[in-house]
């Protein structure tokens, strides 16, 4: 008995005496952990927009971080999911040093099936949920969540087509437009109009080509040439823009043509 | 002249007691206070109350361990220190799930492995502590 009590004696002297510097360490460890998270940058690319956040994680501590993920969720203002974009690191050994960026990536070509075309147009606030999570020491589990908010600039912002006028000597119509480019990002492609009669008829048709650089507004009014029977007095311009980063459109607009 | 007698051999045996129990009394606390100095204020916040409450009964416990040395009582003063630890562990670290908030971030670590550890070597004092008191108990016996 005595021999069996002297045994327990030293396990449990030898297990504290374990727990606590495990303890020990894994404080240090973590007090001495260096994480630093730069200046993010927005860019633009094929998709839409990207924002890069560079990471340094410096493991000075004793022990491995594995399992490091990152992931942040952009939602707009009602909760529908505009981005999701993770990074994930498997290991980080002690007295290691890694540096990696955090790309966030929105899709422009993704916003009419999420139903998200308001944001062409209007400007808005995401919030920008991120998780961290990592297991520390093989034994501990971290996770650590923040939310932000971001300001969206619409390319389209205000777009707009004015009153169409209608020249049946010149049989054209003419169609303005303008819209403000508040995006970081400028916007390149073409504008194309299919104009329609009262029957649902196409009758003309044009292109032009738009440029609206970051941060600046664009006005144009767009000549089109059109069949006009006797009959088509009004009708409908169906409008379509495709840049690289994204298509949208129809976007349709009345059109009437003066009295005789 | 017996009585001088009997009230100095109780001093013998009853001072060294003390003094053990106030110097291990005095350890512990010195301990905590330098550990409470080495870890960053911030991962106590919250905290202090019970680390307060927990560095108390354990000098409490060790205490009274050291003065009732020799009796029946030492192995029931172990076991209730275990026992409370077990309990105190799992209170204290919330089943091993912690979290807490910091303006917009949140933060939840898992430390149940950790608690496990703890728990574990708290059985294994809990076990001793019987065994030591069977034992004591079968030592009179014969």
């Amino acid at each position: 008995m005595r021999q069996a009590i002297r045994a327990l004696g030293w396990a449990t002297t030898a297990l504290w005496i374990f727990v606590l510097i495990f303890m020990g360490t894994v404080f240090y460890s973590l007090a001495n952990l260096g994480v630093e998270v730069g200046q993010s940058e927005a860019f633009p690319s094929n998709e839409g927009l990207t924002m890069s956040l560079p990471l340094l994680i410096n493991n000075t501590g004793y022990y491995d971080i594995s399992e490091l993920n990152l992931t942040t969720y952009v939602t707009d203002r009602n909760g529908t999911l505009v981005s999701a974009s993770t990074t994930y690191v498997p290991s980080i050994s002690s007295g290691i040093s890694i540096e990696r960026a955090h790309n966030i990536s929105i899709s422009l070509n993704e916003f009419v099936p999420k139903n998200l075309t308001y944001l062409f147009f209007n400007d808005s606030v995401l919030n920008v949920d991120t998780f961290i999570i990592l297991k520390f020491a093989q034994t501990i589990y971290f996770q650590m969540s923040t939310n932000t908010t971001m300001l969206w600039g619409a390319p389209l912002y205000n777009f707009s087509i004015n009153e169409i006028s209608c020249n049946l000597t010149d049989r054209t119509l003419t169609v303005p437009i303008e819209f403000e480019n508040h995006s970081p990002f400028d916007i390149n492609g073409t504008i194309r109009l299919d104009v329609y009669d009262d029957e649902n008829e196409q009758i003309g048709y044009g292109e032009v080509t738009v440029s609206a650089t970051s941060h600046s507004g664009y006005e144009d009014q767009i000549e089109l040439f059109v069949n006009l029977s006797k009959r088509t007095k009004r009708g409908q311009v169906h409008l379509f823009i495709e840049t690289a980063m994204f298509s949208l459109g129809p976007i349709v607009k009345e059109w009437v043509a003066p009295n005789d | 002249m017996i009585e001088e007698r009997d009230r100095k051999a109780f001093l013998k045996k009853i001072l060294p007691r003390v003094v053990k129990a106030t110097l291990s009394g005095i350890i512990i606390y010195v301990a905590f206070y330098f550990l409470s100095s080495l870890i960053p204020e911030v991962l106590f916040l919250g905290y202090e109350q019970l680390i307060f409450v927990f560095t108390m009964i354990l000098i409490v416990f060790t205490v009274l361990h050291q003065l009732s040395a020799g009796t029946i009582l030492q192995f029931a003063f172990s076991f209730a220190r275990a026992l409370f630890l077990i309990i105190y562990f799992v209170y204290a670290l919330n089943g091993g799930i912690i979290t807490a908030t910091m303006g917009t971030m949140r933060f939840t670590v898992d430390i149940r492995v950790f608690l496990a550890m703890l728990v574990f070597v708290n059985v294994l004092g809990l076990a001793k502590s019987m065994f030591g008191a069977i034992n004591f108990l079968s030592g009179k016996e014969e």
